[in-house]
């Protein structure tokens, strides 16, 4: 594409100047593609600088002392181009009134004056300079262009993760197997034990409720975290009886701070479904919260299988882990981590890095 | 006749919902409930139930597990209870196997009652087993290593953990499990059980016997430069795999 444009620019100056100087044909030619034709080449090289040495606030010095560098050595080096393709004697139109094309023999010639080196420089850089930084701005605001489209996509990735959490939040209430699960154990306590049914209907409400109710917020504050968590766990409580076993290690001092939505309950339910439902044995799931200086540490573990290496497949993050790791990247500008391993004791064990804020970030 | 029954679910108040739908069944009687596969698999073989409520979903050996380890004619008649298998939903409706989502309608429950009276009256669903037989097999090949093994001895099957397993022999067509103090045949081939078992963590140490590599003691050299394993148990068997390969599976067992 560029050196469509140029040539095209070195056809029209070569086509004006044989039509308005008389040059010849090819002489015109030659001449403009001498000129522009080296454009060509260099406008990458322009490019290249523009992009590597951007004009913005804190770098502008450093970028004009470069251009002005690149202007001088590529000056220099049209005007010796130029001149050693097209001597200057070869520069001046013909003699007005004589024929179009060549200059008869008889005729003296005009006396030829030409023209050092340097002047040929001087003209050059005169006439191309405005040239150069006609690329250098093009260049320039090319790269302001795909910067803001970057951005533009950047942003477009984060809210369709964001969604995507969402969606997830919405599946994890609606999980299938959980959901039929948990109806079908309240239709049996309905005959066995209508008290316990009836807890159980209000905890599964509450449940979803706190579902549908946060999932237009970002953050929460652990202890409202724990408490949507504590309905899910009454839950499974209540299925799995004494094959599941519930400890809970919560510093105080961690009630206030906040956490991302839902952040805790997909990793107790991978540990209640991988650890604990496809176990025969009892399982206990641990849930601690501390805090140290000024990041919170939540995990969850399980005294589960492990991460089953014995599989074909090596062990693969789930939707749910890779949609809160990928939600903890997005706390933008804070160390967040999430971090999943073998305990040595047996099972599994998530861990949540997050820094302590206790404040919504507005 | 009285219709016997089985009720096999991890869940408790799953097995009670069942129990409670059957209390106003006349001709049935419960004989037994079991809370996970190798339990199940036991008592069908002990007291072979003329009808077994078989939850899909069950820790370690699932419904289908179970059915797996029996041969087709032995199976007894049986209704799937599932609460969410969209796979195995439209299994059962292509090969007509009674089924029952949790939780399920009173009048579902009699349907299907219905149609299991109608199954034993006829004795005849030799083919339709087979063929769902034929499916479970197939969905087996499909779900990587198993953790279990179904071993025969004469009329009934148990499962063997295969972590539990100490070493395989071979004895031509078939292989010899050595399970702590006791062993078990298994009518298949050394080269096609070491296909099927994974490999990080079982090795064919030689041409007829493969090793849990959990249970390897030591490497230790033999006569005449070969080496040999010795398991925790004390058994030595000879090395021809090669001391590298072994010495390498094991640093990254």
């Amino acid at each position: 594409m560029i050196a469509g444009f140029w040539a095209l620019v070195t056809l029209a100056n070569a086509l004006q100047d044989w039509l308005t100087l008389r040059k010849d044909m090819d002489v015109a030619v030659l001449f403009a593609a001498s000129v522009w034709l080296p454009w060509a080449f260099l406008t990458p090289l322009i490019a290249w600088i523009a992009s590597h040495f951007p004009l913005e606030r804190n770098t502008w010095r450093r970028a004009i002392a470069v251009h002005l560098a690149g202007c001088a050595a590529i000056f220099v080096l049209l005007g010796l181009l130029s001149y050693w393709v097209m001597p200057p004697q070869y520069l001046r139109p013909p003699p007005a009134g004589s024929e179009r094309f060549r200059p008869s023999a008889d005729e003296p010639s005009p006396p030829v004056i030409i023209p050092s080196i340097g002047e040929v420089i001087i003209r050059r850089t005169i006439f191309q300079f405005p040239i150069y930084w006609a690329i250098v701005g093009v260049a320039q605001s090319f790269a302001f262009y795909e910067r803001a489209r970057e951005r533009e996509r950047h942003a477009a990735v984060l809210e369709s993760r964001l969604t995507k959490a969402r969606l997830h939040g919405l599946q994890m209430q609606l999980n299938p197997h959980f959901l039929f699960n948990t109806l079908n154990s309240i239709a049996s306590l309905i005959h066995q034990n209508p008290h316990v049914a009836d807890e159980m209907v209000a905890s599964l409400s509450e449940f979803l409720r706190m579902t549908l109710k946060t999932s237009d917020r970002a953050e929460v504050a652990l202890r409202d975290e724990l408490a949507y968590l504590d309905h899910y766990l009454n839950i499974e409580q209540i299925r799995f009886g004494n094959r599941l076993k519930v400890e809970r290690q919560i510093d105080p001092a961690t009630l206030d701070l906040l956490v991302p939505v839902l952040i805790l309950q997909p990793l107790v339910e991978n540990a209640i479904r991988h650890g604990i439902e496809k176990q025969l044995a009892p399982g206990v799931v641990r849930i601690i919260a501390a805090r140290s200086e000024d990041s919170l540490c939540l995990q969850v573990a399980d005294n589960g299988r492990g991460l089953q290496q014995d599989s074909k497949k090596d062990f693969k993050e789930g939707v749910g882990l890779t949609n809160t790791r990928a939600r903890l990247n997005e706390l933008a500008g804070t160390p967040a981590s999430l971090e999943v391993r073998e305990s040595p004791a047996g099972g599994v064990v998530a861990e949540i890095r997050l820094p302590c804020r206790s404040q919504p970030v507005t | 006749m009285r219709i016997r029954i089985l009720i096999v679910d991890d869940e408790t108040l799953a097995r009670a919902r069942v129990r409670k739908a059957l209390a106003d069944e006349t001709d049935v009687e419960i004989v037994g409930e079991c809370a996970d596969g190798p339990t199940a698999l036991e008592f069908i073989q002990d007291h072979h139930p003329d009808l077994v409520f078989l939850d899909v979903q069950m820790p370690e050996v699932s419904g289908f597990d179970v059915l797996r380890a029996l041969p087709s004619e032995k199976w007894p008649a049986v209704i799937f209870v599932t609460a969410h298998d969209h796979y195995a939903l439209e299994a059962f409706e292509v090969h007509a196997v009674d089924y029952l989502l949790k939780p399920f309608k009173e009048s579902r429950f009699r349907q299907a009652m219905q149609h299991v009276r109608q199954h034993l009256e006829n004795r005849d669903n030799s083919e339709t087993n087979h063929r769902f037989q034929l499916w479970l097999q197939a969905q087996e090949q499909n779900s990587g290593y198993p953790t279990r093994l179904t071993v025969r001895s004469g009329e009934r099957s148990v499962f063997i953990a295969v972590d539990e397993v100490d070493y395989i022999e071979a004895d031509s067509n078939y292989a010899i499990l050595h399970v702590g103090a006791t062993n078990h045949v298994l009518r298949e081939t050394l080269t096609s059980l070491e296909a099927r078992l994974s490999p990080k963590t079982f090795l064919r140490v030689n041409r007829s016997a493969i090793v849990n590599l959990r249970r390897v003691k030591a490497v230790q050299p033999a006569m005449r430069g070969d080496h040999v394993v010795v398991l925790q148990n004390g058994k030595e068997l000879p090395l021809t795999c090669g001391v590298r390969e072994i010495q390498h599976r094991l640093e990254f067992l």
